[in-house]
């Protein structure tokens, strides 16, 4: 795998490993219920029933972890999948047509650029109600730009490229051109590109809903267990401390994943 | 850097026109602020006159009283209009949850502890971020670069949350420690740009002359490829803007600092709309505000800009 030829893929894959495995032994062996709560647990430490031990309403950290890593997944998934799907219809079409088209996506981008997460959450949240609905929006709103450069950067390297001007000559018509060659041309480029993302996006997606800006009660994600943890930061410590840690360990997996996909793709970094 | 690198003048017309020319585009941007910032103080679910009231037994002809006095019965154009020519007299409304008290008040009070925190994380952030990446862009051996990435990969997973934790729970809670808190994922994100940046330029011509001359390779690094590698730099650290103001409000909410950062969090939650609506623009301003600091100050290094290199 072209991501195991650096160090930081290397450790990378060896810590998504050792996250990955108990996590799964976990779901799959204990009867884990994220949301089930049994206050005679209340702060309880770790156990063979609890292994994380419990929070204050007695629910199992463990539980949360892992359930709130699968939103978080999911939210990132969503959100970049948003920001491709809109990247690569305006971006390709803007670097394909060119001319106005062109300036004014840009021109778009570069506005949207301008409006920092926070704004972004701030006007989604008004708007939507806080939820799981504006921090998906906020994070593909917020992703979108650099993806629009991206593609309408590889769409136009492609528009002059002498197997696509062939296809022209050959009397293809656009559609078949934009299906049969730019597509698939952009296609691996433009998925590296959203994989890189994933881990900030995460990270992102914490501190908005760790903030309470996203996310709401009772839904789950690592940012509404640090903001869990931060509120009985002084009955239990070692709350945050397992949450954190965890959370941090999660990024720091796909994070090295990534810059190891980084590191094995450019040619200068070898 | 000799005195004359600085340059007589400081600012070169080179640097004025770089920057005038990003004019037109900041005034859209600060208008499509403006009208962003107006809908989510405006067009919302929840109506401002219910939470002005709050649950208490209003009789409909208060409330109706109420809303006029707002302008809430005219139509959204009006209102977008009235609210822009109140902004541009410096009037924000008041706020929904502290009845009455201006939000350019409660902004003005925030604003200080904010720009306090940002000018001691640049402050340390800065040079911390450029040392590092210098040292890292070292083609003779891998292990400085290799150290950076695994580092810096590090600093930017953890979520700003829980290292603004960490660090308190580590310290004693006080301000060194937010700015420790601030500065870390900074000098990061800093460090590595700086590293991709001096790594390009060392490829460049210039730079074998300048090794052929003699010259040490301390004195390449900080006379040669770091000031050609700072134009870059300043456009990337403006890009990262955004990302350092959700940091700020992350440090913020754990340090319990009462900047602007902490100050717009508890408004959403409260549901305090003007205050919120206000702090959009606020946040798009203060993007707006790093990224051309970060383009004077390195403007002013940058050697084809200085006032100094215009002479033929």
């Amino acid at each position: 795998m072209i991501a195991m030829r650096s160090f930081a893929g290397r450790a990378g894959l060896l810590l998504a490993t050792a996250l990955a495995v108990p996590l799964a032994m976990a779901a799959l062996l204990l009867p884990l219920d994220p949301s089930a709560m049994d206050l005679g647990q209340a702060w309880a430490g770790p156990s063979t029933a609890h292994p994380l031990g419990c929070d204050g309403l007695g629910r199992d950290v463990a539980a949360r972890l892992i359930a709130g890593t699968g939103t978080s997944f999911a939210i990132a998934g969503l959100a970049l999948a948003m920001a491709v799907g809109l990247g690569v219809a305006s971006g390709g079409l803007a670097g394909w047509i060119g001319g106005r088209a062109d300036a004014a996506v840009l021109r778009l981008a570069d506005l949207l650029h301008g409006f920092p997460e926070l704004s972004l959450a701030i006007v989604a949240a008004a708007l939507l109600g806080p939820g799981t609905e504006a921090v998906v929006l906020t994070l593909a709103l917020a992703a979108w730009p650099s993806q629009v450069r991206w593609c309408r950067a590889l769409a136009l390297s492609n528009r002059t490229a002498e197997h696509v001007r062939a296809s022209t000559a050959l009397g293809a018509g656009p559609l078949h051109t934009v299906g049969r060659h730019l597509l698939p041309a952009v296609a691996g480029p433009v998925a590296v590109r959203a994989a890189l993302s994933i881990g900030p996006v995460m990270v992102a997606e914490a501190t908005l809903s760790g903030l309470g800006l996203g996310i709401q009660e009772p839904a789950v994600s690592l940012g509404t267990l640090i903001r869990d943890g931060l509120a009985d930061l002084r009955d239990a410590p070692h709350l945050i401390a397992a949450t954190t840690v965890t959370v941090a360990a999660i990024a720091l997996a796909i994070n090295l994943l990534a810059e190891g996909l980084r590191d094995g793709l450019d040619p200068r970094r070898r | 850097m000799t005195g004359r690198r600085l340059g007589r003048r400081g600012l070169s017309w080179r640097l004025a026109w770089r920057l005038a020319r990003r004019l037109p585009g900041l005034l859209i941007l600060a208008g499509a602020a403006v009208l962003a910032s107006f809908l989510a103080s405006h067009a919302l679910p929840g109506d401002p006159v219910m939470l002005m009231v709050d649950g208490r037994a209003a009789d409909p002809e208060m409330i109706r009283r109420l809303r006029e006095d707002a302008g809430l019965d005219q139509p959204l154009a009006v209102q977008f209009l009235s609210y822009t020519l109140d902004l541009l007299r410096g009037d924000l409304g008041q706020s929904l949850r502290y009845g009455g008290v201006p939000v350019t008040a409660l902004l003005g009070e925030a604003l200080p502890v904010t720009l306090g925190l940002m000018a001691g994380g640049a402050a340390l952030a800065l040079p911390l971020g450029l040392a590092l990446g210098l040292a890292a862009a070292d083609v003779r051996r891998a292990w400085p670069g290799t150290a950076l990435t695994v580092g810096s990969v590090l600093a930017l997973s953890v979520p700003p949350l829980a290292l603004a934790t960490w660090l308190m729970l580590a310290g004693s809670g006080t301000a060194p420690w937010a700015v420790a808190a601030l500065a870390l994922p900074a000098s990061a994100m800093i460090a590595r740009l700086t590293r991709t940046q001096v790594m390009d330029v060392l490829g460049r011509d210039f730079i074998r002359t300048a090794q052929a001359k003699g010259l040490g390779r301390a004195a390449v690094l900080l006379r040669h490829a770091l000031p050609n590698a700072l134009v870059p730099l300043a456009a990337a650290v403006g890009s990262v803007a955004g990302t350092i103001l959700t940091t700020t409000a992350a440090v913020e909410t754990v340090f319990a600092m009462p900047g602007i950062g902490r100050l717009t969090v508890q408004a959403v939650l409260a549901r305090d709309h003007t205050v919120a609506g206000a702090a959009v623009l606020v946040f798009v301003l203060m993007q707006i505000a790093i990224g051309l600091t970060a383009e004077l100050l390195i403007g002013l290094a940058d050697p084809r800009l200085r006032a100094d290199a215009e002479a033929p």
